[in-house]
């Protein structure tokens, strides 16, 4: 029975990111024009693309393998399946008795992996160069992004997001000084994983500029649809994971009809203000060259060490 | 609530200073001492309200006012007049560097146990925070080529010793940080002057040039 | 206002006056007659507190005791001297056009103004009166040595701020934790930063913090007084600056910042017992002589020279004062009056020599100087003789001293490597000398040196030699008891 509702709510909750999930997407694009004294596009435009690209015909290569069809759902259902384990409106993730971080940032990986060798499936120069490019970063990006996620777990002892969770609630609104460390480092890791200036331009498709859209460059129709709806999904399960960890004030601990809506107002609200950080980041930053993004990362990995550090001086 | 405040802003300092030892750009090495200075002017004005030290205030305002606007400006119209090759050219790589500051942090942490505060209190973090940014700020001025970052890395120092006398003190007789406020602001403008004249003199700011004087 | 207040206001005044454009006679002899003013107060003074009644100002954030008194006579006196040099330097580089009204107005305001700041040391008792002063002579010497605008200059100027700037906000951060030390004992207010407060709350100071603040304010404070190894600035800034600053600097400055160091050597031996804080300055007195060792054997440039001599004399002052013997401290204060009476002689001939030759490098002026002209290199061979201690001045007996509470104490191994250094120093010197001021003169090829002169800045450097050769005989009894005085202090604490 337990298992039963935990699905449901699982199902539940994929469903909710998914809808919210092109929202955010179109919301950083509307601000960064904003910010660039354009309009941007209409607040649902996102939803319209995916429409758009669903209806239309896949258009797929005579020399790639079942690996080249297969990759774009493995992405979709890795990252569907992550939304799962982390805790958005309720104080606790429908399926973390499966596991925790470890489990989180392998299917994410698992994810990348697919794509990566679909990407290298088409034969085409592009896809082997954005799987190699996206492949380097990511073998930074990871143990930076453990080692941030390690210390808010080594400091609430277990690696389950969900009691990590209910622990920071239980506590109340106490910082340390490793809380802001391991937040600067994340962020960055957040920058980095969901493609974004200073590391990637999502919007750019010359050759020398692309890591993430040199990968997916062959898609089209509904598998470009797939992959794109992960893509933003992914970017929304990022800033949850932040506010997670670092602000969980206003989750509903019980599954009272009001608690939730507050947590459902309280998640929106800090997601919209995470979505200005990252635009803002995007915004006042060139995007580097490539040999300059490890350094970056690296600056990530010293915060995230530090934070760890720190913890226990 | 003025705890928390107290070690967000002297997280967001520390931050303030890796970030500066991982940045190339020398505009945004300008804009985080801004922020930096800022964040301290923040810490002095909580602990002002907190303990009714109300000349305190008097400090924070001054530091907001210099340190955190008026000097990066200058320092900003310095770089903009010379016109030069806005990259920092370290002589360290960036994660060598970080490498090193990390080990810094620790030691400063470290060393701010011993303080008559006991280990856990806000102190702590406040003098741990202050001395690994000293320990940053002088690595910095060690690996660091160009005269205008010698500056920032001097001026965190200073920010360093600032954040002691705030976290550990509640502050100095009035008179005395005015003077020291004093002395900082010229000794800036003079530095200032004398990049300048080295600009002019050399056609670069590269520091490591300056090394005719031996033995 | 009492006499301590119009010491500090008399230099203030001839500064703000020499800023101001004017006749030049009419400045030069504003300035000079506005130092002798000053150095005549100081020795008031002096003799206010000799007749026992300690002059103070501000609520004693100004005062005067035995150490005060000696070290603001010391640098009355030489700042009167450097303004007397001075004039005759201005005037020589003037006939070679090298000067500007504007350079000249910087000169006649800035040196009073570093006396001024250089008086205000030596009587604050007042830690963060004293840091912001220390402040005000750097701030005051950097345009002096950035004075010739050479290249060179620049590059001195620049290390000079940055290390300066550096080594105070050592010590500003030894200044703060000291008075965090003491939080609570030390009271409100502007007194809680008085010296003479810290004095009476030693005991009671958090020996953790103290311990960390007195090694910071040392390590700062060490570096104005160019202790090694933060003594890397010196050579550039004697080089470069204008023989008159150099005086200030190697004989005012120096006592000033000896004095800070001092200060905050007190504090630590009544709170943390006399061993931490003598073992340091031991510790930084052996290694500034130490290696001022090679450079003086390897120089090549006159003033250079000079700055490593010092950084040698601040390290034995350290040295005397770190052996943790009564007479081990009144060697060293003896040796600093000493010093203070000796330098200026060596930097006006060295001075009055790289004039003349229009650079101060050896590959410049060696050679048979002595033919060339013949009282500056006597002056200056006189100099080199009394500054290596040699008998019968003055030096040879502070150094003796020294020596003896070393050997006698429980530093033997110290004190042994100190005479090594002193030994090979003197040889060295020696050597350099002689190559300088003996032997035919060269042929030159371009650019012949000027002709000697006596003027204004030769019969300066004549006076200085007369008062640095007389002393070694004869020292006034009130100089006697301000060092006895100065002793007190040090040694006992009070």
């Amino acid at each position: 029975m337990d298992t039963l509702l935990a699905f449901a709510a699982a199902l539940l909750q994929a469903g909710v990111m998914l809808a919210v999930a092109p929202l955010l997407k179109t919301a950083i694009k509307k601000m960064k024009a904003r910010l660039q004294n354009r309009k941007g596009p209409p607040i649902l435009q996102g939803y319209y693309d995916l429409l758009k690209l669903l209806r239309k015909e896949p258009l797929r290569s005579e020399t790639a393998s079942w690996i080249y069809v297969a990759g774009p759902r493995v992405y979709f259902a890795a990252a569907v399946a992550a939304t799962t384990l982390v805790p958005v409106l309720y104080a606790a993730a429908p399926l973390e008795a499966a596991g925790g971080i470890l489990l989180l940032v392998g299917t994410l990986a698992l994810g990348r992996f697919a794509l990566a060798t679909a990407a290298l499936d088409t034969g085409s120069p592009f896809g082997g160069m954005g799987a190699s490019r996206d492949m380097t970063i990511a073998a930074l990006a990871e143990p930076a992004l453990m080692l941030g996620l390690f210390a808010s777990a080594l400091a609430a002892g277990s690696l389950s997001l969900g009691v990590m969770v209910r622990g920071l609630l239980h506590q109340g609104l106490s910082f340390h000084p490793s809380d802001l460390l391991a937040f600067a480092g994340l962020f960055i890791i957040v920058i980095t994983e969901t493609g974004r200036i200073p590391v990637d331009n999502p919007a750019t498709h010359l050759e020398l500029t692309m890591i993430h859209e040199a990968m997916v460059l062959e898609y089209a129709g509904p598998d470009l649809a797939l992959v794109e709806w992960a893509s933003a999904l992914k970017e929304l399960l990022y800033l949850t994971l932040l506010v997670d960890l670092f602000l969980p004030a206003g989750m509903a601990t019980s599954i009272a009809p009001v608690a939730l809506l507050v947590g459902l107002l309280a998640w929106a609200g800090k997601i919209f203000v995470l979505a200005i950080f990252v635009t803002v980041a995007e915004s006042t930053n060139a995007k580097l060259r490539l040999f300059r993004v490890p350094e970056l990362v690296s600056v990530s990995l010293g915060l995230a060490f530090l934070a760890l550090a720190i913890r226990f001086l | 609530m003025t705890v928390n405040v107290l070690i967000l802003c002297a997280a967001g300092m520390l931050v303030s200073a890796l970030l500066m030892v991982g940045q190339k750009a020398l505009f945004t090495a300008i804009r985080l001492y801004g922020a930096q200075s800022l964040l301290l002017a923040v810490v002095a004005a909580t602990i002002a309200i907190s303990e009714g030290r109300h000349e305190l205030l008097v400090t924070a305002a001054l530091t907001a006012s210099l340190k955190g606007i008026l000097i990066p400006w200058f320092l900003m119209r310095t770089v903009d007049r010379i016109g030069i090759h806005r990259e920092i050219e370290p002589f360290l790589n960036v994660p060598a560097s970080l490498l090193i500051c990390l080990g810094l942090t620790v030691i400063g942490y470290r060393v701010s146990t011993g303080f008559q505060e006991g280990s856990r209190g806000v102190s702590h973090h406040l003098i741990g925070v202050a001395l690994s940014i000293l320990l940053i700020g002088l690595f910095l001025m060690v690996t660091r080529r160009k005269a205008i970052t010698q500056i920032l890395a001097l001026l965190t120092v200073e920010n360093a010793v600032f954040l002691v006398a705030v976290g550990v003190t509640t502050g100095m007789p009035l008179i005395v940080e005015l003077g020291i406020s004093f002395d900082v602001i010229v000794a800036v403008l003079i530095l200032g002057i004398l990049v300048h004249r080295i600009v002019d003199r050399f056609e670069s700011m590269d520091v490591s040039r300056l090394s005719n004087l031996k033995g | 206002m009492n006499v301590l207040v119009w010491t500090l206001v008399a230099p203030l005044v001839t500064a703000a006056i020499g800023g101001l454009p004017g006749p030049r006679r009419l400045k030069e002899a504003t300035m000079v007659s506005g130092l002798a003013v000053t150095f005549l107060l100081c020795i008031a003074t002096a003799r206010q507190f000799l007749e026992g009644s300690p002059p103070s100002a501000f609520a004693d954030a100004l005062r005067v005791d035995g150490l005060s008194a000696l070290v603001l006579v010391l640098c009355g006196l030489v700042g009167l001297l450097s303004g007397a040099y001075g004039v005759g330097y201005l005037r020589r580089n003037e006939a070679r056009g090298l000067v500007t009204p504007r350079l000249r107005r910087e000169f006649y305001g800035l040196i009073p103004a570093y006396v001024f700041a250089m008086l205000l040391v030596s009587v604050s008792n007042n830690l963060g009166v004293l840091w912001i002063a220390v402040e005000l002579t750097t701030l005051a010497s950097v345009f002096l040595i950035t004075f010739h605008d050479r290249d060179t200059s620049l590059e001195a100027g620049w290390k000079f701020l940055v290390l300066g700037s550096l080594g105070l906000a050592f010590a500003l951060l030894g200044t703060v934790l000291m008075f965090a030390a003491g939080r609570s004992d030390l009271g409100e207010g502007m007194s809680a930063l008085h010296w003479t407060r810290f004095m009476e709350v030693a005991p009671e100071l958090h020996p953790f913090t103290l311990r960390l603040g007195v090694v910071f304010a040392l390590i700062g404070y060490g570096t104005k007084a160019g202790l090694a190894p933060m003594h890397t600035w010196k050579p550039d800034a004697y080089r470069e600056a204008p023989s008159p600053a150099v005086v200030l600097m190697a004989a005012g400055m120096l006592n000033g910042a000896l004095y800070c160091v001092l200060r905050i050597h007190l504090i630590s031996k009544a709170a943390l017992g006399p061993e931490f804080s003598s073992g340091l300055l031991l510790t930084l007195g052996l290694l500034s002589v130490v290696i001022a060792t090679p450079f003086i054997l390897i120089q090549w440039n006159l003033k250079r020279l000079l700055a490593y001599s010092s950084i040698e004399h601040v390290g034995i002052m350290a040295v005397g004062v770190g052996l943790g013997a009564e007479a081990g401290v009144f060697g060293a204060l003896l040796h600093m009056t000493y010093h203070s009476l000796a330098k200026p002689v060596a930097l006006f001939s060295a001075g009055t020599l790289g004039q003349l030759h229009r650079s101060s490098d050896f590959d410049r002026i060696r050679g048979g100087t002595f033919s060339r002209a013949p009282i500056a290199s006597t002056l200056f061979v006189l100099s080199a003789v009394i500054m290596t201690g040699s008998p019968p001045f003055g030096l040879f007996f502070s150094e003796m001293t020294i020596l003896k509470a070393g050997f006698f104490g429980s530093h033997v191994t110290a004190t042994s490597v100190f005479l090594g250094a002193l030994v090979v120093l003197f040889c060295g010197f020696a050597y350099q000398v002689a190559h300088l001021v003996l032997g035919s003169s060269r042929e030159f090829t371009e650019d012949s040196p000027d002709p000697e002169r006596f003027d204004v800045g030769m019969a300066a450097a004549v006076v200085a030699a007369v008062i640095a050769v007389v002393s070694a005989f004869y020292l006034p009894a009130p100089l006697i008891a301000l060092i006895r005085a100065a002793t007190e202090v040090v040694w006992g604490g009070a």
